[in-house]
């Protein structure tokens, strides 16, 4: 897999994984010490990253809230010497509640920094950029 | 063992057949849609399972001629998620589906997820079964 397909195929399973609501699965696509940067929350760790998707799904549930990212327009730039890569990118939120028709929730863009561990690409900072 | 290029390539061509799915759907040609399938090859719905690029294809003709003439469709897929064994190939889509009729207001029809098995025959990749779930008729726990 090429570098810019191995961004590309983490950037999916990030969206795959969050709305399979699959806390620990999304939070091993980060590095073990990977953040995930919504100012004014700074969310470090593994554990601390599971820890917040549960609680949104959490919601979710409570409320019947269904959900689908749809990441797109990746920039990727890949750091060949060091194995990084810094990725620009937006995503569409759509959400439904309960047998409701689906709506936009929001349209946000992302900037992210990944680093090659083994054969996949793990995130380590995803920081929310902008709505 | 494949080089990464070579992988890179069927990666390609497998998206290809990907995009060329929803093109058609949307293009209301049954028949150009129905030979992304095997011949052997599987549709999987809500509404029911079929079987053989013959039957696809009178399904959708079928299910095409129930629609007002007016309506528009529109199907968008997200980055897919791939893995190539040799010959064979899974695939992992989101999707969102789109409509409206005449001149009407754009609406939500549906958004899901394809869960696609394709081979490689004759250098192209075809589906031996696609599979097409919505969020709204199977909600993640």
């Amino acid at each position: 897999v090429s570098a810019e397909d191995g961004v590309r195929r983490t950037l999916a399973l990030y969206a795959q994984r969050v709305d399979n609501r699959d806390p620990a699965g999304w939070s091993r696509l980060f590095t073990p010490d990977g953040h995930f940067v919504t100012p004014p929350d700074d969310f470090g760790g593994r554990p601390a990253l599971q820890e917040f998707l549960e609680e949104l799904i959490a919601g979710w549930v409570r409320s019947g809230r269904r959900t689908k990212h749809f990441w797109s327009n990746a920039i990727i730039r890949v750091f060949d010497d060091d194995d990084t890569a810094q990725v620009r990118s937006g995503v569409v939120v759509y959400e439904g509640f309960g047998d409701g028709p689906w709506q936009i929730a929001g349209v946000n863009e992302y900037a992210d920094r990944l680093v090659k561990s083994g054969d996949e690409w793990l995130f380590a900072e995803r920081r929310f950029a902008r709505s | 063992m494949p080089t990464i290029d070579e992988l890179d390539e069927q990666r390609e061509s497998i998206r290809y057949t990907l995009a060329l799915y929803p093109q058609r759907l949307d293009a209301r040609d049954a028949v150009g849609w129905s030979e992304l399938f095997a011949e052997s090859g599987t549709f999987i719905v809500p509404r029911g399972h079929v079987s053989g690029r013959a039957a696809i294809r009178q399904d959708m003709i079928d299910e095409m001629a129930k629609q007002p003439s007016n309506r528009q469709t529109k199907h968008l897929s997200g980055e897919p998620i791939i893995s190539i064994n040799g010959d064979t190939a899974e695939a992992l889509t989101d999707f969102i589906a789109a409509q409206r009729f005449g001149d009407g207001p754009w609406e939500i029809l549906g958004i899901g997820r394809y869960e696609d098995r394709l081979i490689r025959l004759d250098g192209g990749w075809l589906f031996v079964e696609n599979r097409v779930t919505h969020v709204a008729h199977e909600v993640p726990r």
